[in-house]
This record gives C-alpha cells, sequence and structure tokens, in this order.
C-alpha cells in the first residue's frame, strides 16, 4: 500500500465512525425537533412550574458591552479558536470560550419573568467574526429588545430571606477561618467569644447583608417592575430532571425549518458517509489480500 | 462474501436501526404529548380550585350588600358545587363557562352598590379572581395548544401508526362556552 492509499485508508477509517456519529446525533437532533414542535408556546402571566417554551424581548437587568463589537447587549457568547495544521491538513480548535451568566428578563405582552442563561444551548447569529495570525474571534450576542426563543425549565429560586440566609452563614464560616476577623469578635477582650459575642456578630453581618440585599433588591425592582408578584421568585433556567434549554433570536418556524435541515443532513449524510468509508475500507482490505 | 454484499447487508443495518430509532422518537414523543396534556389540565385545575375558594369569600362579602340579588348568589354557589363534582373536562369547561359569567354579572351589578364597591375586601377580590381568570384563560390557551398538536400527530403518518398500537385517543379541547360568549345579562332589581 503506497502513501497516498494508506491515508485514504486512514481518512475512510475516521469518516466510517464519523459518519455513524452522524447518523445517531441525526436522531437526537430529531427528537429535539418535535419536542420544539410538540411544546406549545406558553404566556410569561401562566408560566407553570417545569418544561415551558417562552417567546419574548430580551430586557436587560444589567447592560454588558460584548467585548469585539462594543454592542450593549444582555447576552453574549465569544469563541477563540486556534488554526492547528497538521501534515496536510488544519482545522480550527476551541481555545477559549465565554458565554455569559449574567440574568436577564423575558417578556412579553402578559408580563416579564427572570432567564438564568447559564447552561443554555445557544442558537444565535454570528455577529462578529475576525482572524488574526492563526487565531480566529467569534461573537453571537442578544441586544436589548431583541425577540427571543427560549425552552427551558420554570423553577423556584431562593426567597430573598434564603439568600440572606446563606450568605450570613458564609460570611460566619469566612470570619471563623481567618483569625484577625475571629479577634474583633472578642468584644470583652476576654480571648473567648462567648455565646453574647457571637449573637451580637451574627446579628450585625445580617443587618449588613439584609440592607446590601435591599439595594441591589430595589435596583432589580426597579428593572423588573413589571414581574408580578406571584413570578419574582420564579427564573427560567436548566433543569435538573429536564436538561432541555435551548436559547435562540430565531422564531420557532425557523428554529425547526434549521433542525429539518440538519436532520436531514445528519441522517443521510452519515449513511452515505459510512457506506462509501466502508466501500473503500473494504476495497483496500481485498486489493491488500491479493 | 463481496464487497458489494456487505455495503448492502451494513445499509440494510441502518434502515432497520434508523427504523428503530425513529419508532422510538415517536413513541417517545407521543408519550411525552399525552403527559404534557395531563400536565396542563393538572394547572388548569390548580387556577379552579383557587377560584373556587376565592369565590366562596366572594359570595359572603356580597352578600351582606347584594340583598337583592340572591338569585345571582345562588347560582354562583350552585355553580360552585357544580364544579366539584363535575368529573370530565368537557363537564369542567360547561360549569368554569357559567362561572366565569356568572363571574362578570356579579361585578358589574357591584356598580349598583357604592358601599360594596368601595369595600376593601371586595375589592381585594375582585383583582385577585380577575387575575386568576386571565391565568385560566392562558392555560386554556396552552392546554388547548397541546390537545391540538396532539389531535393532529395521532392523525398524521407515521405517528397514526404508533399511535394505534399504543391505542391513544382524540382529546377533548376546553372550550369557552356559549355562556361566556354572550354578554353579561345585568338584571336591576331595585327594591320597589
Amino acid at each position: 500500500m503506497n502513501e497516498i492509499a494508506g491515508r485514504i485508508f486512514g481518512y475512510s477509517i475516521i469518516g466510517f465512525f464519523t459518519g455513524i456519529y452522524l447518523f445517531f446525533k441525526g436522531f437526537s437532533l430529531l427528537w429535539r425537533k418535535r419536542l420544539i414542535q410538540n411544546v406549545p408556546t406558553s404566556k410569561v402571566r401562566s408560566i407553570a412550574m417545569g418544561l415551558v417554551e417562552l417567546q419574548g424581548k430580551a430586557i436587560p437587568n444589567i447592560l454588558l458591552t460584548a467585548p469585539y463589537t462594543k454592542t450593549l447587549c444582555v447576552f453574549y457568547h465569544i469563541i477563540i479558536e486556534r488554526l492547528v495544521r497538521q501534515k496536510n491538513s488544519s482545522r480550527w480548535v476551541k481555545e477559549f470560550e465565554v458565554k455569559t451568566d449574567i440574568p436577564f428578563f423575558i417578556q412579553d405582552d402578559t408580563g416579564c419573568v427572570v432567564l438564568d442563561p447559564r447552561g443554555a444551548e445557544t442558537d444565535l447569529p454570528l455577529r462578529y467574526i475576525r482572524r488574526e495570525g492563526n487565531k480566529r474571534y467569534k461573537e453571537y450576542n442578544i441586544i436589548e429588545k431583541e425577540p427571543v426563543y427560549v425552552m427551558g425549565t420554570a423553577k423556584r429560586g431562593d426567597s430573598t430571606g434564603d439568600k440572606i440566609h446563606k450568605e450570613v452563614e458564609k460570611r460566619i464560616t469566612e470570619m471563623m477561618e481567618n483569625p484577625e476577623e475571629k479577634q474583633k469578635l472578642d468584644v470583652n477582650k476576654d480571648m473567648w467569644i462567648d455565646e453574647k459575642e457571637w449573637e451580637t456578630a451574627r446579628g450585625n453581618i445580617r443587618k449588613q447583608v439584609s440592607e446590601e440585599f435591599g439595594r441591589a433588591g430595589d435596583e432589580f425592582q426597579k428593572k423588573a417592575r413589571l414581574v408580578p408578584e406571584y413570578l419574582k421568585d420564579v427564573i427560567i433556567g436548566k433543569g435538573e430532571l429536564d436538561k432541555n434549554f435551548i436559547l435562540s433570536n430565531k422564531s420557532e418556524k425557523e428554529l425547526i425549518e434549521n433542525y429539518k435541515y440538519k436532520v436531514f443532513f445528519y441522517i443521510f449524510g452519515g449513511v452515505v458517509l459510512t457506506l462509501a468509508c466502508l466501500g473503500i475500507i473494504l476495497s483496500n482490505i481485498v486489493f491488500k489480500g491479493r | 462474501m463481496g464487497i458489494a454484499l456487505i455495503v448492502l447487508l451494513v445499509l440494510a443495518g441502518f434502515v432497520i436501526v434508523g427504523l428503530i430509532l425513529y419508532f422510538v422518537s415517536i413513541y417517545n414523543g407521543l408519550v411525552r404529548l399525552n403527559r404534557d396534556i395531563d400536565k396542563n389540565w393538572s394547572n388548569i385545575d390548580v387556577m379552579l380550585k383557587q377560584r373556587h375558594d376565592e369565590i366562596g369569600k366572594l359570595v359572603k362579602v356580597c352578600e351582606g350588600y347584594m340583598k337583592y340579588e340572591r338569585e345571582t348568589l345562588e347560582k354562583i354557589t350552585s355553580l360552585r358545587t357544580d364544579y366539584m363534582r363535575a368529573g370530565s373536562v368537557e363537564e369542567k369547561g360547561k360549569i368554569d363557562g357559567a362561572i366565569t359569567g356568572a363571574l362578570k354579572t356579579i361585578f358589574a351589578v357591584a356598580e349598583n352598590y357604592p358601599d360594596l364597591k368601595t369595600n376593601n375586601n371586595f375589592m381585594q377580590l375582585q383583582t385577585r379572581i380577575s387575575e386568576i381568570e386571565n391565568n385560566i384563560a392562558d392555560r386554556r390557551e396552552l392546554y388547548n395548544d397541546s390537545v391540538n398538536v396532539y389531535n393532529i400527530r395521532i392523525h398524521q403518518i407515521p405517528d397514526m401508526v404508533v399511535a394505534g398500537m399504543m391505542n391513544y385517543k382524540d382529546k377533548t379541547l376546553f372550550e369557552v362556552s356559549e355562556e361566556e360568549r354572550r354578554d353579561v345579562n345585568i338584571k336591576f332589581e331595585f327594591p320597589k
């Protein structure tokens, strides 16, 4: 077997397994497409806990500046890739990736709800691409008031009381681990922190944390005036049981169309690729045998 | 064994695996749709029960003021009891429509009772019931959307075959009753 034939044989083996992967991936995309088709869109005002599909506008909690386009946005996703050259081929390898995790709001004509984008599978248009040497910089973002499609899990987040309690406990633990801070609690300087001193310290921390949360909460409330009272602690995010969490600025129809082509390409492309590669592998083996 | 035969066998393997996966995806999709309908119905039921509780309070508040609207109050109380006895979606839908109609009448007639209109409890209940009514309307829309998707799916090829094997039948929409569609009929019964 000469060098070229050997290379073709090698690529065929890779192609064979890639084809099988594409075939199965196609079915997982088909399942996803059917899910998007099957779950009806909820109104924000009446969302129930569990998997929901929402369509509305993205309203910022904090306006972010996208790193490359410098656009003011509610969410961005950047990727830095490096060109890796091999003998006769080259490919882009992901070197760095960031998706923002700052919550924002989804607003439709009935209300507004908080969306936590952590763990979302995004389908956004490429807004920026630049090549510099062997590196490539890409940016995807969602700008303020841009229409968005979300399929995620509606769940109850911690109430403000729970958050304050957790923060107080966290600060007390930090204080206990720091000898200098711990010494400050010994008000009567008897080298011993008694129950009363602990209670005073805890009370002070709780007061401080409550004030901080109050200030932050006021700011949040100003921006979330449209969030109805009963939705204040509801968050749309990635579920613990249902891992489906899609965030896109395409409409449901566009998403389904997109999936349709992908499913076709993956399933049939996978089969064709596998069979073609198998043919090459077998003919190589047969010829080698002769 | 020739190369062509092996390739054909692998192709047949793909077809078989593909068909199995396709069947599984249809099966799972239909199961999910069916469960979603139940879940969406439960979500409506929760709101209907909340409204049921609020109606009890509303009738109590109104009783003291709307002495001449006994018929309306009695009607809503009996509808409330009927709802608790109702079993099917169709039945519940009909009673829900009647309750919504009766509530509209109560709120419209309340305009003639200035003391009631300014009563704090009444105002709170009116706001709360309006919120619940909006929620019921949204959830009804969602429920009907899921039922519609399900009903279409089980009649489409190839889902129809899997649905037939699972013995899945059409589901009933939660329709707006005639009573709810009609304008509010306000009967003024001032004392003579």
